[in-house]
């Protein structure tokens, strides 16, 4: 038995780096300090996996030998003309390097995952800029935490603990006391009520919640967590302020918000279903923070008005500078999503969406981003890596996907490999193969090797090298 | 004029019939030149790529049989970085600046720079580590934390920006001037400045300190930057 510690998750963004993992003859056998998600992985991840090549034949997806799915693989996209080689964010960024120069060898399209989550959010970058830092200046300063349209208890779930609201930080305590005494509260009394009950034999009706809307009595100095969404998630129900929204009315709020925090009157009672006067007091907040930051979520990006969402978003950001201190920052989804944007812009200049058909690096999202070439039918054949665009992408796009040759290198049984043509299993990154990604706030961190990975599978790198070694191959004999 | 070169030096002589000649005629014939001080990986360096779609439209290089694609112009990509230097006649840049956190990443970079060689200097100067070891007097164990951050972070000198100031800048302030204390750590970048010398002469790196003073890019800064020289003798 072995116990391996500093070990990083390859699950989501928070990209945590203190797991620890015990493993007993190659399995790994227990998992601490991983949230669910990561610990569901660690322990879980070999249960659903393609160990051989597969190849389509007659219709039927048949094992082969590495050598024939590898030959094969290349030759689709030797012969392609425009081919698209998607996914990347759940590998490392060595296997996302030669992924950049396969796409440059066979002139395609190669895209990453934030085309369809946080693309709106780079667009905006280009436009207006980002005031950003690293979690760790989050942890050990900030005193006011926006979460707004994201859901980090769910989604993100150790997020809250180690950069923001209970973490203790060199000038910032944590709350989880306070947290955890309010819970206690509701609990017992939950509990008084239940044995009042059973006493006196009748119903009493639950205590009217507390309406905390208007919290006028809470104000406190210590850090402030406010949740803006449209539903009462888990992570509202931590938050100092909870906003309830109107779906689609981000953009307005956030205009609101650049009016009041210059002290404009507005004459509304209500923006976005909010009364104007708890609006009036979150911009006080504000105000009088020593250092704010706002987390955004996919529920700012993919609604409507996204990119536009996102302007005004960094625009608030920079109008609350003049005042005070405030950060931005979108709260990317998979482990290595980051990754993927910063390796495409070294080598390409672009983020995601790079067209390498006219010999050099391409951008225009809209005409060169994945969905829309679907959309258009325009590729004529595809390479899915360490994604699942068939369980993703609008239907349209994947029906043209899988109508032409489709390549597929995952470790799991995906809807995507069981619609390719080639299915070529790979090693799980991070677990069983090393690398490097990048956490949401652009941080690159080591990604470990704790088990030895099946003999048929081979990492990401590996495979991609082969298939561009055989590409190269295929193109010098035919010229 | 025949220049003979003999193991990657040049000497007097050599066996003209063993040679393998280079015919450099209408070319000048020079030494590899060094940047002494070129951004050209990292973070910061990448957000600049990132920020200018618009720039990099005009300017492309296609791929060939042996290089590899790219754009420019502003901040290239980092395989025609590595090209359009050597075309000038570069062999050797030097990349300040690289906040440790971020080593990786900056060395990712420079592995994808080809043909130049290349070094780069960890960002110390607002270091917690280095701050506080600094006010308590303790420059021993400064330095011991320096030779682990240089050999941790493949680093090759001290860079020093702004010191106290990006510390303040934390929390959205400044420092002013040399003698100003840095909030919250009770020490004036001058003792950094001092401090990060006797470092750098106690682990006797090959490069002496390097910085970017307080007050850069305001103008009448020539004050502080006379001020931060001085600061640095003796």
């Amino acid at each position: 038995m072995t116990i391996v510690t500093g070990v990083t998750c390859p699950v989501c963004g928070t990209f945590c780096d203190d797991i620890e993992l015990v493993v007993e003859n190659n399995v790994i056998v227990d998992v601490k300090n991983a949230c669910a998600m990561g610990a569901a992985k660690f322990l879980n991840y070999a249960t659903h996996r393609n160990l051989k090549p597969l190849i389509r034949k007659n219709g039927e997806l048949i094992e082969t030998s590495l050598n024939e799915a590898v030959g094969k693989a290349a030759k689709i996209l030797a012969d392609a003309n425009y081919p698209i080689l998607y996914g990347w964010s759940c590998t490392s960024c060595e296997a996302i390097r030669v992924g950049l120069e396969l796409a440059e060898e066979v002139g395609g399209v190669i895209d990453n995952t934030s085309t369809v989550c946080h693309g709106p959010s780079i667009l905006s970058v280009q436009d207006v800029g980002i005031v950003s830092c690293t979690l760790g200046q989050i942890r050990h300063r900030a005193d006011l935490i926006f979460y707004w349209a994201s859901n980090p208890w769910s989604a993100h779930p150790r997020h809250i603990e180690r950069y923001t609201m209970f973490t203790e930080g060199r000038f910032q305590k944590s709350t989880w006391k306070g947290y955890i005494s309010r819970l206690g509260g509701v609990l017992s009394r939950k509990r008084l009520r239940r044995a009042a009950n059973l006493v006196l034999r009748r119903d009493i009706p639950a205590t009217p919640k507390i309406e905390r809307h208007l919290p006028y009595t809470m104000f406190q100095k210590k850090r402030k967590m406010v949740v803006v969404d449209t539903r009462k998630t888990r992570t509202a129900e931590a938050a100092d302020y909870f906003l309830q929204i109107e779906p689609n009315k981000d953009y307005e709020l956030l205009q609101v918000f650049r009016m009041l925090i210059q002290n404009e009157e507005l004459n509304v009672d209500k923006v976005a279903g909010v009364p104007i006067e708890l609006l009036e007091e979150v911009a006080d907040v504000m105000l009088d923070c020593k250092l704010g930051v706002f987390f955004f979520g996919l529920g700012l990006t993919m609604s409507e008005g996204k990119h536009r969402n996102i302007d005004t978003a960094i625009s608030l950001t920079r109008d609350l500078n003049q005042r005070t201190k405030f950060l931005i920052m979108p709260m990317r989804g998979h482990y290595n999503v980051t990754g993927v944007n910063v390796v495409f812009t070294w080598q390409t200049g672009y983020p995601y969406a790079v067209d390498f058909s006219r010999g050099y690096p391409r951008y225009n999202p809209g005409e060169t981003s994945v969905i829309d070439i679907l959309s258009r039918g325009e590729s004529d054949a595809g390479l899915s890596i360490a994604s699942d665009p068939v369980a993703h992408f609008p239907r349209e796009a994947v029906q043209n996907l899988v109508k032409n040759p489709l390549i597929a290198i995952d470790p799991e049984v995906t809807p995507t490999t069981l619609m390719a043509d080639v299915v070529i299993p790979s090693s799980f990154m991070g677990i069983e193969t090393e690398g490097t990604a990048y956490r949401m706030d652009h941080v690159p961190l080591p990604l470990k090797k704790v088990v030895e990975p099946p003999k048929t599978c081979l990492s990401d790198v590996e495979i991609l090298q082969r298939i561009l070694s055989q590409v190269r191959k295929l193109r010098r004999t035919s010229n | 004029m025949d220049l003979a070169i003999n193991n990657g030096k040049i000497v007097e002589k050599i066996n003209e019939n063993k040679a393998k000649v280079i015919d450099a005629s209408g070319m000048i014939v020079m030494p590899g030149g060094v940047d002494i001080h070129c951004h050209i990986a990292g973070t910061d360096v990448n957000t600049g790529r990132l920020l200018r779609p618009e720039d990099h439209f005009r300017d492309v290089e296609a791929k060939t049989a042996v290089t590899r694609s790219g754009v420019g112009y502003s901040i290239p990509s980092t395989f025609t970085t590595g090209y359009r230097y050597s075309r000038m006649g570069y062999t050797t840049l030097m990349n300040p600046s690289m906040p440790p956190l971020e080593a990786r990443h900056t060395h990712e970079e420079l592995e994808d720079t080809p043909m130049v060689d290349k070094a780069t200097y960890p960002l110390l100067g607002d270091w917690w580590f280095v701050l506080e070891h600094l006010r308590d007097g303790l420059i021993e164990e400064c330095a011991a934390h320096v030779a682990w951050i240089m050999a941790a972070t493949r680093g090759y000198a001290i860079k020093i920006v702004n010191p106290g100031g990006l510390e303040a800048w934390g929390f959205g302030s400044n420092v002013k001037s040399l003698d100003d204390t840095v909030p919250h750590f009770n020490i004036t970048p001058r003792e950094i400045i001092r401090g990060l010398c006797k470092v750098n002469k106690l682990l006797n790196l090959p490069h002496t300190i390097h910085v970017h003073t307080n007050n850069l890019g305001k103008p009448g800064n020539y004050v502080t930057a006379i001020e931060t020289m001085k600061s640095g003798k003796p």
